[in-house]
């Protein structure tokens, strides 16, 4: 008889967004109100967990990701009195919580890396690759590149012995440039690197990726020389994409696998004023509001089905996951997607393929199975 | 060459049948039961799940 498994409803990640503002002028990025000045009430901070503690959302362990904004433009004054708040409600609450940081690194400082250590907390930082690829669209208002400052931040990090893990926003520019992209990396050692395309999402209405052979071939190209450097090689390199893939791929068919990003209450995001939202933190950014499903003080999250607009997104998501199950052939490496993509790209959650599935999950599937397809020893590829 | 006349879906449960039949070779259990994904910093991670038996 098949095993009944139940998933434990329980937020796994709690966005908080410290303040919208960033240091820093992205020209792919998605995020709203970067310039604006303003930051999260630390008062509302031990109103989200009484409010996830009420929601029966809160088991165990949970981490919080300060992000949607750069964090570190707020002293870090915040981040100690945020952490006693932590602190108090781990112990009332009686659940782990581990904070985590993104950001991009240049405003790291001595008092930072201090409190990253004692609180444990883990940090990833967003950098390109080397400057002539970083500089290229994360600027300063200014006009100027901010690769230096990110790598000083970087440095200060690796002095005070903290593992960062790295995010790269990878533009068609960069393809042209695989090994010195790579080569960079290596020398920089994240314990992790995750890849991200420029994606259509929230303001930012376009991306350099397009349907087509000739982008499809340098994307494979790009990435398949990622591989042989990473893998055939042995460098040891982490690369989310890959690992991940092989994960998926490891996976049999006696696996369930939870798509977080298309299961409500798995990530709640909550911005600057207490509003929050749930699938993914992206939702936050459209311009129009309408994915905010209340505020903190308000309205318990448990009790967002009573919101017709929950449920409409809710319903056209698990739509849109049906779809994609009925139709693509990757559905068992991908579970649905990501709803952000969807509603961003397709202007429906109710949808299926995005560029972003079609280029990491489609393209990165068919270049990992061919990879391996070539293997004769599958042994290094088990994880 | 092994894919040629497969379709995606043969092309993965082939590759999973080998990498399933690779891992009982090297005496390796079954992955955890539950996996999920976030596109942050985790990645995979383990859900914890009731079994109902």
């Amino acid at each position: 008889m098949e095993r009944q498994i139940k998933l434990i409803d329980r937020t796994e990640l709690l966005v908080i967004q410290a303040t919208s503002f960033c240091n820093i002028d992205c020209s792919y990025c998605y995020l709203p109100n970067r310039s604006k000045s303003n930051h999260f009430d630390l008062r509302i901070l031990s109103s989200v967990f009484e409010n996830l503690h009420q929601s029966n959302l809160l088991h165990g362990e949970i981490t919080i990701l300060w992000h949607c904004g750069e964090p570190l433009v707020l002293p870090i004054d915040f981040y100690k009195q945020a952490t006693a708040i932590i602190q108090c409600c781990s112990e009332f609450y009686k659940i782990n919580i581990h904070q985590s940081f993104q950001t991009n690194g240049m405003l790291i400082s001595q008092e930072f890396c201090d409190l990253i250590k004692e609180i444990g907390a883990t940090i990833g930082v967003s950098i390109d690759g080397p400057q002539f690829i970083h500089d290229k669209f994360r600027k300063k208002r200014n006009g100027t590149g901010t690769f230096d400052e990110t790598y000083q931040g970087i440095m200060l990090l690796k002095r005070n012995n903290i593992n960062f893990s790295a995010i790269a926003v990878v533009t068609d520019n960069t393809l042209d440039h695989p090994s010195a992209f790579y080569e960079f990396f290596k020398t920089l050692s994240p314990t992790r690197l995750g890849i991200n395309l420029d994606e259509t999402s929230g303001i930012n209405s376009s991306s350099s990726f397009l349907r087509g052979e000739e982008k499809k071939e340098r994307f494979l190209s790009f990435f398949k020389s990622l591989w042989i450097l990473s893998y055939e090689k042995g460098d040891g390199l982490l690369i989310r994409e890959f690992e991940d893939m092989l994960y998926r791929l490891n996976l049999d068919s006696t696996v369930s696998f939870i798509n977080t990003l298309t299961t409500p209450f798995q990530h709640i995001t909550v911005d600057h004023k207490g509003n929050f939202s749930t699938f993914c933190p992206e939702l936050m950014a459209s311009p129009n509001k309408e994915f905010i499903f209340g505020n903190i003080d308000e309205v318990l999250v448990s009790e967002i089905h009573l919101n017709a607009n929950f449920n409409k997104v809710k319903n056209d998501i698990e739509r849109g996951v049906k779809q994609c199950k009925q139709t693509c052939d990757y559905f068992e490496l991908c579970y649905g997607g990501t709803p952000s993509n969807k509603f961003f790209e397709n202007g429906s959650f109710d949808s299926t393929e995005t560029i972003d599935c079609l280029y990491t999950k489609k393209y990165m599937a068919d270049l990992v199975i061919g990879m391996l397809e070539q293997q004769s020893d599958l042994q290094r590829y088990i994880n | 060459m092994q894919s040629l006349n497969k379709t995606t879906s043969e092309r993965i449960t082939s590759l999973r049948n080998k990498l399933q039949q690779k891992r009982r070779e090297i005496g390796l259990e079954q992955p955890i039961n539950i996996m999920a994904f976030d596109k942050f910093e985790k990645g995979f991670f383990n859900k914890i799940v009731w079994r109902d038996k």
